[in-house]
């Protein structure tokens, strides 16, 4: 299983000659496995070299499946110039969370239907299958077992767990901490006198959800001090997914969704303090931490 | 005093971020028309959050001119600062009625799309503006006429009385009377900013699709005898060694035009 990171910035694309290292396209991966058609996570502004690298490469249409972890713009942005939907035989299967008002389908629509682009949203219908998905979901693709939870962040976002061969990587994002903080759809409903026990069950899932995983890309938009009076932003830190990662178990931490204003120097600052964090509780061995440029790879 | 130009969001469709394209910038359109500590900023695509991060102050009355709806013109909207600034006022201007662009916002910050609830709740106050003829806007005279486009878009002119900036993207320059009425409407800006997002070999496979070639800009900008040609709407995978080869060739074709592929952050004056 290889994961390949195509764009890991939060909120916005952005590209100074500060943010070379870590590159400037919004959240997008891909999971390759031997014999199998890619799985990509999300469909940020990442997605759209890599489109152009596909039809470059292929004379057939690409088979895909998406998985979306949330529909803000920042992760499906992509999609309208998403070259291989242009070429006959293409057949994507996008698969991912509703919002409180529309269906995913209705959701990738309206940007075509409202005069926002004027590529007509007909052209695409034949080559996408669309699925929603919710929490607590195992199915196969291919020959790879995904799973799903709920993550905290505004509407309803997906975690996912991709398994295959004994390996597996889990992409938590977009995350915020749930302390006092619910900022999920799902969490509406809950009562104030079963806050305490609610974010612990919510919280207990997400360490079974990730155990023992290989790899976790996590959202670190924010730093340890900066998140302090932003919890509601939808977002975490380094400290946050060491935490997650030691509880679970979990060997390589990826950090990523980067605040557009983090230049390189930010993100390795966030690595630092991510392993000053594992080292000051003795605990260095435990996890890896790393932070990925465009186009790396991690071989599983 | 001069007109300074200076662009935020260089690039057509869509932000494509990459070390190769660095220098032109790799964000959607948004321009800066200054003259001394006034502007106006035309278009709203991603290069307006780049704006906003070199603003100092978020805050005061802020006027951006919308050419049409299209997605890489419109969606940097969250990502400028003063819309998030209590004590700031957004005005939004385009030829269209103001419902068509508060429906645009609706979907824009519908609650599926972002952290949003509405742009109603955001912090700031917002004007909403639909131009029907020649205006005074922040001390500059604005006015605007239709172009040629996949839909409905329009030029703008900026003149502070001594010069004036012409601003076209997205348009495709083609032998009708759409662009011989732009021509004249045009005529003997200072400063033309045009749509040159292909190359001759690519809009053959793009004719109709509503933007111009690198010479379509070039003639155009010899029939109004703009002073200064700054070409725009860059196509996204298009480097700044390429931007930089199509310059210097087109600077030999046309010696009597002083022109330049347009790059992020750099000022240009008339």
């Amino acid at each position: 299983m290889i994961f390949t990171l195509l764009g890991t910035r939060g909120s916005r694309p952005i590209l100074t000659y500060e943010q070379v290292k870590y590159g400037g396209n919004t959240t997008a991966f891909k999971i390759s496995i031997d014999g199998m058609n890619p799985i990509y996570v999300d469909g940020g502004t990442g997605i759209f070299r890599e489109g152009v690298a596909i039809t470059k490469a292929n004379t057939r249409g690409l088979h895909a499946h998406f998985l979306i972890t949330h529909t803000h713009w920042d992760h499906i942005l992509a999609f309208p110039f998403f070259a291989p939907l242009f070429m006959p035989g293409t057949k994507l299967t996008i698969m991912g969370p509703r919002s409180e008002k529309y269906d995913i389908k209705s959701l990738f629509e309206h940007q075509h239907n409202k005069g926002l682009i004027p590529i007509p949203f007909e052209i695409f219908k034949e080559r996408i299958d669309f699925k929603e998905l919710y929490p607590n979901e195992e199915f196969m693709i291919e020959k790879a077992t995904i799973k799903t939870v709920e993550l905290n962040h505004q509407g309803l976002t997906l975690g996912y767990r991709i398994e295959h061969g004994g390996k597996s990587i889990c992409i938590i994002t977009d995350h915020a901490p749930i302390e006092n903080n619910h900022l999920g759809v799902l969490m509406k409903g809950w009562k104030k006198d079963d806050f305490t026990a609610k974010e612990k069950i919510f919280y207990d899932t997400l360490v079974r959800f990730v155990k023992d995983a290989d790899l976790m890309m996590h959202d670190t938009h924010f730093t340890k001090e900066g998140i302090k009076g932003k919890e509601n932003w939808g977002h975490s830190s380094p400290e946050m997914a060491v935490d997650l990662a030691l509880k679970a178990n979990v060997k390589k931490v990826v950090l990523g969704h980067h605040a557009p204003e983090d230049k390189d120097n930010d993100v390795e600052i966030k690595i630092k303090s991510a392993r000053d964090y594992l080292k000051s509780i003795g605990k260095s061995n435990s996890v890896e931490v790393v932070a990925l440029s465009e186009g790396d790879e991690i071989c599983l | 005093m001069p007109l300074d130009v200076v662009f935020y969001g260089t690039r057509g469709s869509i932000s494509a971020p990459h070390e190769d394209i660095l220098r032109y910038g790799s964000l959607t359109s948004c321009v800066v028309i200054k003259s001394g500590d006034r502007s106006v900023v035309i278009d709203a695509g991603f290069g307006i959050g780049f704006y906003s991060d070199h603003l100092a102050n978020k805050m005061g009355n802020f006027h951006v001119l919308i050419s049409h709806f299209h997605w890489d013109h419109i969606q940097g909207l969250n990502y400028f600062g003063p819309v998030h600034h209590p004590k700031s006022t957004n005005n939004f201007y385009s030829p269209f009625k103001v419902e068509q662009l508060q429906e645009v916002m609706d979907i824009y910050f519908d609650g599926s799309y972002g952290p949003f609830n509405g742009w109603e709740a955001l912090n700031s106050k917002f004007e909403f503006h639909k131009l029907t003829g020649d205006i005074k806007i922040n001390g500059f005279t604005v006015s605007m006429i239709p172009l040629n486009h996949t839909d409905p878009c329009y030029a703008y002119k900026i003149s502070d009385g001594n010069s004036s900036v012409v601003y076209a993207s997205d348009h495709e320059a083609i032998n009708n009377q759409v662009n011989r009425d732009f021509i004249d409407w045009a005529k003997g800006c200072d400063i033309l900013i045009h749509d040159a997002m292909y190359e001759d070999n690519e809009y053959e496979h793009k004719i109709g699709w509503g933007h111009s070639t690198f010479d379509m800009a070039c003639e155009n900008a010899r029939k109004i005898e703009a002073k200064k040609l700054l070409l725009t709407h860059h196509e996204p995978l298009r480097s700044d060694k390429d931007l930089d080869r199509i310059e210097s060739e087109l600077k030999k074709k046309y010696p009597g035009l002083d022109l330049v592929c347009a790059q992020q952050v750099i000022t240009y004056s008339s």
